[in-house]
């Protein structure tokens, strides 16, 4: 860049302009300190400059401003459930309200036998006989869960085997009892060989209105004859309440997100804020 | 742009347009209405207008409101006096602002707002060029125009600096 006479004054309104670099704008202040001449004139164009620190406010700002949206992003799980799973869960979970209600309900329950709570478990690997002669596929199993009653019936109809299962040791479940006798009966599954008699036509793990019959047996007092009984290991069930356990917390994960989430109604440009 | 970004444009340049607005064309109630326009323009394009580019779309819009203020105003006599008016009656400035905004009251509109986009908005010749839709050689030139009426206005004989 080089300065005189008759390109300063472009320079000095470059200046002005505030267009030139730092070594720019050093070299025209040297030039014009090395001719005074040129000094008014600098100072008069710096001076026609506008001062950018007059403030004005605009008054109606927040008549400008538009309401925003508070969206949270849901949670993405990082783990997929299999869909085979997810079936698994929703029979699961339908098949315990069914046999909930079952159970709750009163009316259904002064049609069915007595029915025990508990799976007593007193005696280790007994392995239950066979049903020979089993009755009617649409026939329900009914064990009886008193202990004079299960005497007689044991002792009438299968005499030859010569024990009888005590009254404590044998239960009739429900589907949803089953589970529920689950954890008891795991504590002692190590010791104890569980037997899971089943109607005809039952079939584990699918709720029908046929009835499923738990009986555990002494090893000295077996059940009788007549008594269809089909062996199935609980060993499954344990992984199926942990699935079920595992259902659960998904849920309730579910539900804190939910109630941890905004959501916004959008209808054309307007937005409508759910509010909790 | 989302409404966020919007709302940050409101806050933060609000005020300079209004600044921009009520030196361009002297009425303080006409240039609220034109900011309110803007940013109404503004709003109604937010998807098309990124967040950096927000700040040169409004000011585009207020440039051209502005001219079509001055050309709707050249048929009446006493614009010049009016905008004089104004801008000489800003409140507590030194005598030299007072000059100042004299000397920009005598300068057409283009040049006017020219000046007041490089100085009070630090836009470049380019900024300013796609502002205003000239090119940056002529703002260049109607700047340094400006500044030497400007110039000549402060070092007159009434007005010695």
């Amino acid at each position: 860049m080089k300065l005189n006479n008759e390109n300063i004054e472009e320079y000095l309104l470059l200046l002005a302009d505030k267009e030139l670099s730092g070594g720019e704008e050093e070299q025209v202040r040297l030039y014009v300190a090395a001719n005074e001449a040129w000094k008014p004139v600098m100072d008069a164009y710096l001076a026609a400059c506008l001062d950018d620190g007059e403030t004005f406010v605009f008054p109606d700002k927040d008549m400008l401003l538009q309401p925003e949206e508070n969206v949270v992003a849901m949670p993405v799980r990082t783990k997929s459930m299999p869909v085979w799973r997810i079936a698994a869960a929703v029979a699961v979970l339908i098949g315990l309200g069914f046999a909930m209600s079952r159970l709750l309900s009163p009316g259904q329950a002064g049609n069915e036998p007595e029915v025990a709570n508990k799976t007593s478990m007193m005696r280790p690997a007994q392995t239950l006989p066979q049903a020979t002669n089993r009755p009617a596929a649409s026939q329900p199993v009914q064990v009886a869960a008193t202990a004079v009653a299960q005497r007689q019936d044991a002792s009438r109809r299968s005499p030859a085997r010569g024990h009888q299962a005590p009254p404590q040791l044998v239960a009739t479940l429900t589907p949803t009892m089953r589970i529920q006798a689950v954890p008891e009966t795991l504590e002692s599954a190590s010791l104890n060989k569980v037997s899971v008699a089943i109607g005809a036509k039952a079939e584990p793990l699918v709720m029908q209105e046929q009835e499923q019959t738990v009986a555990v047996a002494d090893e000295h007092k077996g059940l009788p004859e007549w008594l269809p009984v089909n062996e199935e290991n609980l060993q499954g069930v344990n992984a199926l309440i942990a699935h079920i356990q595992d259902l659960k917390e998904n849920m309730q994960e579910k539900a804190q997100s939910l109630r941890n989430t905004a959501f916004v109604i959008r209808i054309g440009d307007r937005q409508i804020p759910l509010n909790k | 742009m989302t409404t966020s970004e919007y709302n940050t444009c409101v806050r933060e340049l609000a005020d300079g347009l209004y600044r921009f607005a009520c030196k361009s064309i002297g009425d303080s109630e006409e240039a609220k209405d034109m900011v309110q326009q803007a940013f109404t323009v503004l709003w109604e394009k937010r998807e098309e207008v990124p967040p950096e580019k927000g700040k040169s779309f409004l000011f585009t819009v207020a440039y051209r409101k502005c001219m079509d203020v001055h050309r709707a105003r050249e048929r009446l006599t006493d614009t010049e006096r009016m905008q004089e008016h104004f801008l000489t009656e800003q409140p507590v400035q030194h005598d030299i602002k007072k000059i100042l905004q004299k000397a920009l009251a005598t300068l057409d509109t283009q040049s006017r707002n020219l000046v007041m986009l490089k100085d009070y908005e630090g836009y470049s010749y380019d900024e300013i060029g796609k502002v205003t839709g000239l090119n940056s050689t002529q703002v260049k030139v109607y700047l340094h125009r400006a500044r030497k009426v400007l110039k000549n206005y402060l070092v007159s004989k009434e007005h010695v600096i």
